[in-house]
């Protein structure tokens, strides 16, 4: 009697069953767009849509984009416009007066008046609160005092240049953060159920998995109007690959976070579009200035000279990046014409031997006139792109003799150490949180933060000559008298290189090509959220 | 029964405080800071310090434990650092997503795996033997990331590119218009996206169940009692179904204990690559960013889980072995 | 923990010649399992790779050239396994990763076995309170998915070649000092122990002269089981980030540094994950084969 095995016919019943599945669902499917929705894929989600406490930079574009209205915007040439505040009046050159409009509303309808605009101005800039908004924007903003419902006034601390731009952030609806103590916004549940007044509402946030962002109808039509999209759906992803894949298929149409090595695959598709700006991260080496051999500014200067930074931005970056020499951006209205440090292992050789350090036991590797080798260790964290970076630059440093060790430790780590100034030498980046030239220059380079633990000056550099050029650029009134002292800051930094500057890396995105109005730019990837339409 | 289940559950007690106050030691002796992590670098010192205040990191470690106990004794995990909530919604939320995968992974692990290790143990020294168990090897010598990476690529990204027409999709629990299918739909599509992940889980550590049953069953197959089903003419199919396959089992149910801690090791992975929001990634996540509080609390919620998991097998095995009574 | 073998042909069977130890009844059992011996020659092959690496690599596995130009290339003759993301050869990196992984493996496993025979003996021969203090012990390490620990150290100290290997070391001792308690525990009881012990011998010198030899059968067939599952652990800590620092190769970073592009340039996360997959295999074989070759009750 001839039995049928049980394992053909499970094995042709578990054919089937994959069958069935996977054509019921190839993929995510196209998204024939339902009812106007938008898909948008991320690689991490938001943190708290508060914009006292937030620190996060996607969640501080959602916040100023499409859950809020800020009270200034930047237009394409980076200039300051209005948008919460219908007009301004400066009152001296120490105080600015805002009229606010009168149509922009709450989500539960309350109208957004300048009580609520003093109210997220005090808890700012309340200690209790920690708040980033306030160091980020209100260093130099002394008082509010509200007028009438429409009507506020801000004076400064001291007259300075692009003032308005202290205002580029959004207030929090008073009457419903009132009751939260300033220590306790951080974790309030409005965080992460917002009552907000930007052209979106939160419509539902299911934690690591997807934010839902929904228009509303009646927002203003000068600042914009109702969303292109009736919905936006923001996927997290945090595989790489993975997140690509659903850019190809049609899962995601705008995908937010484009590695370099990624670009070639988007170009390459006829249904997909690479979309790439300048962005507002600086990549940099920093020095332990304090520790040998960084002492000598020659050192400095040769490794910096050693370093090739246009191979490093050929071949990680496919050329998404320019090549950095301070942190001011090239973008920038601001910026001085000084070009970067070039490549020339000629000069790197010619300085370390004139700072005695020599191959003396043809090693290959430098040592000082006490035999000491020129060997430190180069800390970085562990993202891809520092992993990949900091290895290129090791080989680079070699061929002139110095031996950098890596130290590639998970984020956390690495960032006390460079915190606390327990590094040689360390591969960090830099976010520009606003667009005044001024705030990180002096956060890196003023004597005065080389003496605070903590603070951001970790290569503990100071020198008279800088800290007057950036007190100057900081004082001055006009945006013409400024350049004049950054240009001459940079000259200075790049001569005493404190921390040599990598590149600046430009901000990759991909939309799927049916997809309109996506125009990005340094304002922000999510700046133009209210245009973008599946088709 | 019910004593043995009080005792066992009044002994994991002190297992589970024991494992909770390790993880809080060594989450204080670690250099880096919590509060690193929620400030861009530009920050200034005083504000940092007054967020170290508020989140009582400035308190010594005696304090700090006696708090956190406390607490946590009464229900109140406290706050995220990371995603200012309270870390019980934290759980809450990833929870069921691991629960999901682990369940089906454990289902398919234990079928697949007694499937193939009866079909060995039958056809022993057969072919069918021999390439399952060089594949069974292979298998169980698989790292789990490779795997799903391997899994992706195949039947995921290259499938799309090759236009075949079985693939799978590599994230999430459902698609973006989940709320617009009809019920079959929704429930095909969370069926799809469970593939791949399940699918990594289950292959490496079926291949461990295949081998052990495959063993039992071998033992059994020669005992006396099963010649004696033979002798007395019972058809093979009963001999095998019947008597050997039950007693073989018995002992297999022993293996969930032992594989629960490695099914959710491999969740680590599992749920990072394929973008399942539960408690692998968020444990995996609150470690990369130092935040103590749902570290704490989700390695609490593992070794629960595991010893939960041991009692039910323990259980199941009582109630399925006659011999064995628990007073 | 007992698990059955996998392996499809039992040994064949093997008369014992007068006066033969059970070693020279084990290794003439194991000298005709076929698979058992691929495996060792697989482990042969690939601790002879690791140790003369520089011999048996075609490339530095560290030098980087002109990297624009010979970035991410596929297989091809020059490079067998084609190129990573800094044009090094992978079939270079691979072959000194082998260094890594096979060292860390050893290591941790030597760590772990002797921590956890001397547990186990202690708890099975003294019985009483030991007994229950090193199972509760056992128990609460077994307790916690393994890989969550380890990440939680490593992650939160400095990754480090030593680190990884205590740590490993320290969370494997839990299986073997089970299976050695079990061992002891059946062997307390025997005569020639109760023999000794009739003679007044000391407990330390039964434990280790009389024990610990008898179990060491089934220590080391857990010993070499041990170290395929130290190798995949080692390799999950790399791909986490929390392994050896670049520019070393650890075939677990390199599957990492190839996940990113997937797509485009599989062959930098494909080749370093099979080596893992055919190493454990081989550790795998070879454990088996001890097994089945020290079996007692396969003797006829």
């Amino acid at each position: 009697m001839k039995q049928r095995s049980p394992a053909s016919a499970a094995s042709v019943s578990l054919c089937v069953a994959l069958a069935a599945l996977s054509a019921g669902c190839g993929g995510d499917g196209a998204p024939e767009s339902t009812g106007g929705t938008l898909v948008v894929g991320v690689r991490s989600d938001f943190s708290g849509f508060n914009a006292i406490t937030n620190s996060s930079q996607y969640t501080d574009e959602l916040i100023k984009y499409a859950l809020f209205t800020p009270i200034v915007q930047y237009d394409e040439s980076l200039g300051v416009r209005p948008w919460l505040a219908e007009s301004w009046e400066l009152d001296g050159d120490s105080a600015v007066v805002f009229t606010l409009r009168s149509d922009v509303r709450w989500h539960d309808g309350e109208p957004v008046d300048a009580r609520d605009v003093a109210f997220t101005f005090e808890r700012a800039k309340d200690p209790e609160a920690a708040s980033l908004l306030a160091e980020a924007y209100l260093s130099q903003v002394a008082r509010a005092d509200v007028i009438d419902a429409r009507t506020i006034r801000f004076a400064y601390e001291r007259p300075h240049a692009q003032a308005l731009e202290n205002f580029w952030w959004a207030p929090m609806p008073e009457h419903r953060l009132a009751d939260v103590s300033p220590a306790e916004l951080r974790n309030a549940d409005f965080n992460r159920a917002p009552v907000g007044s930007g052209p979106f509402r939160l419509a539902e946030w299911r934690a690591n998995e997807r934010v839902v962002l929904e228009a509303v109808e009646d927002f203003p039509e000068e600042l914009g109007g109702r969303p292109s999209a009736e919905r936006v759906v923001i996927r997290v992803i945090p595989e790489a690959a993975t997140r690509l894949t659903e850019l190809v298929t049609g899962g995601i149409h705008v995908d937010i976070d484009v590695a370099p090595d990624q670009t070639d695959q988007i170009e390459a598709s006829p249904d997909l579009e690479l979309l790439s700006f300048p962005g507002r991260t600086v990549y940099f080496v920093a020095w332990n200035n304090l520790r040998e051999p960084f002492t000598d500014a020659r050192v400095r200067r040769a490794l910096g000279y050693a370093i090739n930074r246009e191979e490093i931005i050929a071949a990680l970056l496919e050329g998404h990046g320019a090549p950095a020499v301070s942190p001011i951006p090239p973008w920038s209205p601001l910026a001085p014409a000084v070009e970067p440090l070039p490549h020339d292992t000629a000069a790197a050789d010619r300085l370390l031997e004139e700072a005695g350090w020599l191959d003396r036991d043809g090693d290959g590797v430098r040592e000082s006139e006490n035999g000491a080798p020129l060997r430190f260790t180069l800390l970085t964290s562990d993202r891809a792109l520092n992993r990949a970076v900091v290895e290129v630059v090791q080989s680079h440093l070699r061929r002139v003799g110095a031996d950098a060790r890596l130290q590639v430790t998970e984020f956390q780590t690495m960032l006390a150490q460079f915190r606390s100034r327990e590094y040689d030498a360390a591969f960090a980046n830099w976010v520009l949180d606003n667009f005044q030239v001024g705030t990180a220059p002096f956060a890196l380079f003023h004597s005065s933060q080389a003496e605070i633990a903590g603070s951001a000056n970790r290569t503990s550099y100071g020198t008279p000559a800088a800290d007057s050029l950036l007190e100057a650029g900081r004082a001055a009134v006009t945006p013409e008298d400024a350049a004049v002292f950054w240009a001459d800051f940079v000259r200075l930094l790049k001569e005493d290189q404190p921390a040599t500057f990598m590149f600046w890396l430009d901000e990759l995105a991909g939309k799927r090509a049916g997809v309109t109005g996506v125009d990005m730019d340094p304002r922000g990837e999510f700046r133009g959220l209210a245009d973008w339409a599946p088709r | 029964m019910t004593g043995f289940i009080t005792r066992r559950v009044l002994g994991a007690i002190p297992l589970l405080l024991a494992v909770a106050t390790l993880i809080f030691i060594v989450l204080d002796l670690a250099p880096g800071d919590p509060a690193a992590q929620y400030f861009n670098p530009n920050v200034p010192p005083e504000v940092y310090e007054q967020l170290r205040r508020n989140l009582g990191l400035d308190q010594p470690l005696a304090t700090r434990y006696g708090k956190w106990l406390g607490s946590f004794l009464t229900g109140d995990f406290g706050y995220s650092f990371a995603q200012n909530r309270p870390v019980a919604n934290v759980v809450l939320d990833a929870l069921p997503n691991t629960l999901l995968l682990a369940v089906v992974a454990i289902g398919a692990m234990f079928v697949v795996g007694v499937l193939v290790g009866v079909l060995q143990a039958v056809r022993q020294h057969g072919w069918a033997d021999r390439i399952l168990s060089v594949i069974g090897l292979f298998f169980y010598s698989m790292p789990s990331f490779w795997l799903a990476l391997m899994l992706m690529l195949v039947f995921s990204l290259k499938a799309h590119q090759w236009g075949w027409p079985i693939a799978f999709p590599a994230t999430g629990i459902t698609s973006f218009d989940y709320e617009f299918l009809s019920p079959w739909g929704k429930f095909t599509d969370r069926l799809s996206h469970l593939v791949l992940p399940a699918t990594t889980l289950t292959l490496v550590l079926a291949a461990g169940v295949a081998r052990y049953t495959r063993g039992q069953m071998l033992e059994v197959i020669r005992q006396d009692y099963i010649r004696t089903a033979r002798a007395k003419g019972l058809p093979e199919r009963t001999v095998v179904l019947k008597h050997a396959l039950r007693n073989s089992l018995i002992p297999v149910v022993t293996l969930v204990g032992l594989y629960l801690p490695l099914l959710f090791s491999g969740t680590v992975f599992v749920e990072t690559i394929f973008s399942w929001p539960g408690m692998g990634r968020v444990i995996f996540d609150a470690i990369s960013q130092r935040d103590a509080p749902v570290i704490m609390a989700t390695s609490f919620v593992f070794a629960t889980l595991v010893v939960i998991g041991n009692l039910l097998a323990d259980v199941l095995y009582a109630v399925v072995d006659p011999r064995i009574r628990y007073d | 923990m007992t698990e059955g073998t996998l392996r499809a042909a039992a040994p064949p069977a093997v008369h014992p010649r007068e006066g033969d130890s059970q070693w020279a009844i084990a290794a003439r059992r194991f000298r005709r399992d076929r698979l058992a011996l691929g495996g060792l020659a697989l482990v042969v092959i690939l601790s002879a790779l690791a140790i003369f690496a520089p011999l048996a690599a075609p490339y530095d596995p560290i030098a980087q050239h002109d990297i624009v130009a010979t970035s991410l290339q596929p297989p091809s003759p020059a490079h067998a396994l084609g190129t990573d993301l800094f044009g090094r050869d992978v079939l270079s990196r691979i072959i000194y990763g082998a260094r890594i992984s096979l060292t860390i493996g050893f290591l941790a496993v030597i760590i772990s076995v002797t921590l956890g025979t001397l547990l186990g003996a202690v708890a099975g021969y003294f019985g009483g309170w030991a007994d229950t203090l090193v199972m509760r012990f056992t128990d609460t390490v077994l307790a916690f998915p393994r890989l969550i620990l380890l990440i939680l150290i490593v992650a939160l100290f400095h990754p480090s070649v030593l680190l990884i290997i205590l740590v490993l070391g320290f969370t494997q001792w839990p299986g073997t000092a089970r299976i050695v308690r079990g061992e002891v525990l059946s062997l307390r009881e025997r005569e020639f122990i109760q023999a000794a012990r009739a003679l007044g011998f000391g407990r330390a010198r039964i434990i280790l002269r009389h024990i610990v030899p008898n179990v060491l059968g089934p220590v080391i067939v857990a010993a070499t089981l041990g170290i395929g599952n130290t190798i995949v652990l080692e390799a999950g800590l790399s791909f986490l980030g929390l392994g050896v620092q670049p520019p070393m190769p650890s075939w677990g970073s390199m599957v990492a540094d190839g996940r990113g592009n997937l797509i485009g340039a599989w062959w930098v996360a494909t080749f370093p994950g099979l080596t893992i997959v055919l190493t454990v295999l081989a550790f795998n074989l070879v454990g088996d084969g001890l097994r089945d070759a020290l079996d007692p009750r396969l003797r006829q």
